[in-house]
């Protein structure tokens, strides 16, 4: 027993109640558990971006905040490398190399780590370094995906990444996908008219409907182990769930992810009720809920 | 005391007696080494009146004519082209411990070359397991340039090569029954992450990449089976056998019964 559990003790109210449903852990967590977990929603929008990959352009991806488009991102890196693995011939393997645009400062920086992503040297000089990347369609059979999560989040000169990205671009072989806020993504590309140009596949998520957020749930919570879901998260619980989150998924996991801690403690399902005490909004924010 | 006296009186008219320094002199020991001797009644001393050890002439020439009488057992003469299969295989059998033995004798098995470049000069015996287990399979001679490679983990180990002469192959040889060995000390090298995805050879980037990633899941779990490396990174566990075979044959992996053990750190 640890100090922790000596002094503050467990919660033991949680623990049984999730093992009474046949879960080992929070179910609504919100990474991305496995690609299995991963709900289906915008299909056309999702083949086109495949399609990018293959073809080697560029595209954006873009969408509220919570819309999922890091987890978008992660299902395609996920998918591609798998697709790798059945696929023997190396002119059809893509290799997806995911960046958090975030962490980087420089175009020096993310060159860099697009090296690192392949597991190559990245210690030698910028311009061996992109010596590589100019000679990929000569040398290697393969194509990269470079994928570049919150790239206008990025403390770096967007005129700077940009034009890096615009030179990346013109490489045959090499497709870029970035991602990030719908009206941060668009001042980004402003100050890089070259590289918006470019840009061949603009897709925009939009909030879950209905059918796509229960889904979205219930795979959450299959993945998890729980074998009865209809009878943990009841019809008005995810009624009230949807209507909290307006379809947002992130909301919608932070909403469920409340609600099964209180139900814990009521030792009731997952309704509307539960739901609504689990996530109390001031009365200001419910009065006004239709400005957000 | 008197018998010993009267003995070294009548010694001292019929022969004659050395002083310790004289005998040491003429023996080419150490006075310590007579006194040793003495002690476990291996050479007669007299000791005349003033109690101090005499050596007679006769000690002395014995010493001289038979040196296996008194001093410890003599490495054996190294041949040179008889007889070798026969001395390795006496030196691997029965001396393991004396390390300066054991390395003339791999040396002279190796036709003292060095079995990386072929190099003659400054050669120094390898431990290829990087214990100091004295296994001639665990053996080889190399120069002190490869010497100094491989101890950087730099250079795969080699396996030594044939010898040039047909006749003289390297002996099989025979476990002593009992052997305490100590327990092995295994080298952990440091390196980056892009120079042991080169050591793995991989077949494209798809697997260099994927090897990259079971690397990184290898270090976190240190000590692992099969199973859990495949279950962590989400890939079959074929392609997690090759790896783990790929990483034992170059050393940055031991496996025991089942188990896997990395060894080695990722440089930062």
């Amino acid at each position: 027993m640890t100090t922790f559990e000596k002094k503050i003790g467990r919660d033991r109210l949680f623990e049984s109640y999730i093992w009474s449903w046949g879960l080992q852990e929070d179910p609504f967590k919100l990474e991305l558990p496995s690609t299995e977990a991963f709900a289906p929603f915008q299909p056309r929008d999702l083949r086109k971006l495949k399609r990018l990959f293959t073809e080697g352009k560029v595209g954006v991806l873009t969408g509220g905040l919570g819309t999922g488009k890091t987890t978008v991102c992660e299902f395609l890196v996920a998918s591609l490398k798998e697709e790798n693995l059945n696929e023997s011939d190396p002119s059809k393997q893509i290799i997806p190399i995911f960046i958090h645009g975030a962490a980087y400062k420089s175009a020096d920086e993310l060159l860099r780590a697009i090296i690192l992503g392949l597991e190559m040297d990245a210690s030698k000089n910028r311009e061996s370094l992109f010596e590589f990347l100019r000679r990929w369609p000569q040398e290697h059979q393969e194509r990269l995906a470079i994928i570049i999560d919150d790239l206008p989040e990025s403390g770096a000169d967007a005129l700077e990444v940009g034009e890096f990205l615009r030179v990346l671009a013109d490489i045959p072989n090499i497709s870029i996908l970035i991602n990030g806020e719908f009206k941060k993504m668009q001042r980004f590309l402003a100050k890089v008219p070259a590289l918006a140009d470019r840009i061949q596949t603009k897709i925009r998520l939009k909030p879950m409907t209905k059918k796509n957020l229960k889904e979205l749930l219930e795979l959450r919570l299959k993945n998890a182990g729980c074998i009865c879901y209809n009878d943990l998260l009841t019809p008005n619980g995810f009624k009230s769930l949807y209507k909290l989150s307006k379809g947002v998924p992130r909301l919608a996991l932070k909403a469920a992810s409340n609600a099964i801690h209180y139900a814990a403690e009521t030792d009731s399902p997952i309704d509307a009720r539960v739901v609504k005490r689990a996530n109390k909004r001031s009365i200001l924010k419910r009065i006004f809920s239709f400005l957000t | 005391m008197l018998d010993i006296v009267r003995k070294g009186e009548v010694m001292e008219q019929k022969e004659k007696l050395y002083k310790m320094k004289e005998a040491c002199k003429i023996l080419g020991v150490h006075p310590n080494t007579i006194r040793l001797w003495d002690k476990q009644g291996k050479i007669k001393v007299v000791r005349p009146q003033g109690g101090q050890r005499r050596i007679p002439e006769s000690e002395i020439n014995r010493l001289i004519r038979g040196p296996s009488a008194v001093s410890p057992p003599q490495p054996p003469i190294i041949p040179k082209d008889e007889g070798l299969p026969s001395f390795l295989n006496y030196v691997f059998s029965h001396q393991r411990d004396d390390w300066e033995l054991v390395r003339k004798a791999v040396i002279i098995r190796d036709n003292y070359t060095c079995q990386e470049c072929g190099g003659k000069d400054l050669l120094e015996v390898h431990h290829k397991d990087g214990t100091s287990r004295n296994d001639p399979d665990n053996l080889v001679t190399l120069c002190q340039k490869c010497y100094n490679l491989v101890h950087k983990r730099t250079l795969k180990v080699p396996t030594p090569r044939p010898s040039t002469k047909p006749e003289a192959p390297t002996p099989k040889l025979e476990k002593p029954a009992i052997k305490i060995q100590p327990p092995p000390v295994l080298e952990v090298a440091e390196l980056p992450r892009h120079k042991i995805l080169d050591d793995l050879k991989p077949t494209g980037l798809a697997q260099r990449t994927l090897f990259g990633e079971l690397l990184s899941a290898a270090t976190v779990l240190k000590n692992f089976k099969l199973g859990d490396l495949a279950a962590r990174v989400h890939c079959p566990e074929a392609i997690a056998k090759t790896f783990c075979e790929r990483m034992s044959s170059c050393g940055y992996l031991v496996s025991k019964n089942g188990d896997f053990e990395i060894h080695v750190r990722l440089a930062r």
